[in-house]
């Protein structure tokens, strides 16, 4: 077992492009995640803003996250296809 | 005369040679030992430039913030490489580019002199004790096999082992030719005892290193000839130490094609090695004693001389460090005092040097380095052509006070600007780019930076159209059309405010995705604009000819500040990490900004 996954390891460092699209998965996870958190956190400010310059500019912001999660979501689940 | 004289010397050498391999058939292998030695070396640093495509500059990137760091990167990576040369190669390579500053180069080159002594154990201790040449053919073989593969690293590591192949073949050439040389000539006849010998020999060893432009092969060629009792040991001493000062021909001439940080570079390699050389000539008898104590400290026998001269190497090189690493500040000023940056009334390039091409990862940086040189200048442009200074943009004074303080016209040339300060600039990253082994995960990157350079030019085109009006309407005594174009100033002011605190402050957390969110407000500050600018023709608050050229300038202003949004969203976000490149994916184009704004959040 421990010798076929270093096997696979070595495949994969040797093979350019499948190690390029993994980084890019886990550049993208990560970075969803990071939106993920941001998005909270505005919608959170957003409940308690009473401040309506100040909560119109939060509800942009919030829009924005939520519509770069859905593109790199949507990225995402075409790169796995295509792996799978 | 140059041209005439390296003419002659070929055929002379050649010449030599052949008659050296006729008469001695020994000489004939010891040189073919030499050269496959050489190939070898060759070999291995092919081998190791697959590798820098990525992991050696991150490595690099991650390791030399420090100068200690820098100092163990130069030990390791000349200890796993077994190539100073590669090693000062690539050090003024990231040097050129900027991505390390000079202090850090002189500790990666202190600590490649470090590394670069492993070599003489290997040989020493191995290479000599061993029968080398067995495992030389297996490599070669599975090198071979490598070399054909298609993956560019595979291929690398092809080049390695083929590389350490003839590497060993090499050594096994030189040591049979010194073997059977002893028979027929016996080389220690001529050693030269004191100190004439020493420095007959230091220079010997500096001009065979020169020739050969590595110290690892005058080096095994030394331990070789020792081990076969062709050489007296203190001879073989005098001669590492000019194969080390020798050794620094290779940081020169890679200088030579470098902007004068590489060149400083080569200059401190070139001191150090030489302060080295001489400390250890002029304590030659003390380093002498100290290294039989240390060899009988760590067993090693008295008369094996090929190990004492591996620690000799060690020995003078470990001391030299310790007297010139203190003095690095000084080295650092004496250096960057004398040899200087070239000063020119037109701006030249900083980064794009034929070192900074050698990797492609070093050649991108230089891009987007000199890329952003010339954003600098072009917002001085713009903000003068907006009749405002930089200065007063990125201060922290509100920027209402800051466009009521600049309410006169600055007479400014626009294009006379351009001329000097980018259009030079730009054409050099055009032939530059032009010259970029473009691999697969570096494409985007460039394209990236190529589109950076058209904005900047775009963005700078706008400026011209737009000062014309400014210039007009700034002193207007409409006060409707004045406060609008001062709009469009403060507008266009306030991007490059935010713009220059985000390259100032890039640690900050932001990132490429937080582009986006100004594009929506800068997108919606331009319809209220157009709705504005409508009211006012409407109520004949301005002619229609104002209304014509504000609406017209509008368009330039959003042009620009678009571009400038571009700009810092290419420049600014560089880091080689797989999060950056994904920011880069989902960042949100001109439709879906649109989308958000149609959204009705907005309104």
């Amino acid at each position: 077992m421990k010798l076929k996954k270093a096997l696979e390891a070595v495949n994969s460092y040797f093979d350019l492009e499948g190690s390029l699209s993994k980084e890019q998965e886990k550049g993208l996870d990560k970075v969803l995640k990071k939106l993920n958190k941001k998005e909270l956190s505005l919608q959170e400010k957003l409940a308690v803003e009473t401040d309506s310059i100040k909560l119109k500019h939060l509800e942009q912001a919030l829009k924005v996250i939520h519509l770069q999660r859905k593109k790199g979501m949507q990225l995402l689940s075409i790169m796995r296809k295509e792996k799978s | 005369m140059k041209y005439s004289l390296r003419r002659i010397i070929l055929p002379i050498t050649f010449l030599l040679l052949t008659y050296g391999f006729w008469v001695s058939p020994d000489f004939k292998e010891i040189s073919a030992g030499v050269a496959i030695f050489l190939f070898g070396m060759l070999s291995l640093e092919e081998g190791f430039r697959a590798f820098t495509g990525g992991m050696l500059e991150k490595i690099l990137r991650r390791t030399t913030n420090r100068l200690w760091k820098s100092f163990s990167f130069g030990v390791m990576a000349t200890t796993i490489m077994q190539s100073s040369s590669l090693v000062s190669v690539i050090t003024i390579s990231f040097l050129s580019a900027g991505l390390i500053g000079l202090a850090e180069g002189i500790g990666i080159v202190f600590g490649s002199n470090l590394g670069t002594t492993t070599g003489a154990w290997l040989v020493a201790g191995f290479g000599l004790k061993v029968k080398i040449s067995a495992y030389a053919m297996p490599m070669l073989v599975f090198g071979m096999i490598l070399i054909f593969q298609p993956s560019k690293k595979l291929k690398g590591a092809g080049y390695i082992l083929a590389g350490l192949g003839f590497l060993f073949l090499g050594v096994h050439f030189m040591k049979e030719g010194f073997d059977a040389f002893k028979d027929t000539l016996d080389l220690a006849e001529y050693a030269i005892e004191g100190l004439p010998g020493l420095l007959l020999y230091a220079l010997i060893g500096i001009v065979a290193t020169v020739i050969m432009q590595s110290s690892h092969a005058t080096l095994v060629l030394i331990i070789t000839a020792l081990a076969a009792q062709q050489l007296s040991y203190e001879n073989a001493l005098a001669l590492a130490i000019g194969s080390n000062i020798g050794t620094t021909i290779t940081a020169i001439i890679g200088s030579i094609s470098s902007n004068e940080q590489g060149k400083r570079l080569a200059g401190a390699h070139l001191i150090f090695n030489l302060s080295t050389g001489f400390i250890a000539i002029a304590f030659i008898h003390q380093f002498m004693l100290m290294v039989d104590v240390l060899c009988a400290w760590v067993g090693i026998a008295a008369d094996d001389f090929a190990l004492k001269l591996a620690m000799f190497h060690t020995l003078f090189n470990l001391v030299g460090i310790m007297v010139m690493l203190p003095l690095i500040g000084r080295l650092v000023d004496f250096l960057e005092k004398n040899i200087k940056a070239e000063q020119n009334k037109t701006v030249k390039p900083k980064y794009l040097t034929d070192s900074a091409l050698e990797f492609t990862g070093t050649a991108i940086e230089a891009l987007r380095k000199e890329t952003t040189r010339i954003y600098h200048n072009s917002c001085d442009i713009i903000a003068q052509g907006l009749s405002m200074t930089t200065q007063s943009i990125f201060s922290t004074v509100p920027l209402d006070d800051v466009i009521k303080r600049h309410n006169t016209v600055i007479d400014y040339d626009v294009d006379a600007a351009y001329v000097e300060k980018i259009k030079g600039l730009y054409g050099d990253i055009i032939i530059f780019s032009g010259k970029v082994s473009v691999e697969n995960e570096a494409v985007e990157k460039l394209a990236r930076i190529q589109s950076a350079n058209k904005k900047i030019i775009m963005a700078l085109k706008d400026t011209k159209h737009l000062q014309k009006n400014i210039s007009n309407y700034m002193g207007s005594d409409n006060g409707y059309i004045k406060d609008e174009y001062n709009n469009l100033r403060k507008r266009i002011a306030r991007v490059l405010r935010r713009l220059n605190r985000l390259d100032t402050e890039q640690q900050s957390g932001a990132s490429v995705l937080s582009f986006d969110a100004l594009k929506v407000r800068l997108q919606e500050e331009s319809s209220i604009l157009h709705k504005r600018l409508e009211r006012l023709i409407r109520a004949n608050h301005i002619s229609p000819e104002m209304g014509i050229s504000l609406m017209k300038d509008a368009i330039y202003a959003d042009e620009i500040v678009g571009d400038l949004i571009e700009i810092g969203s290419s420049l600014f976000y560089c880091d080689e990490t797989d999060e950056v490149e994904a920011e880069h994916l989902i960042a949100l184009d001109d439709d879906e900004i649109d989308e958000i704004i149609e959204s009705g959040v907005s309104k």
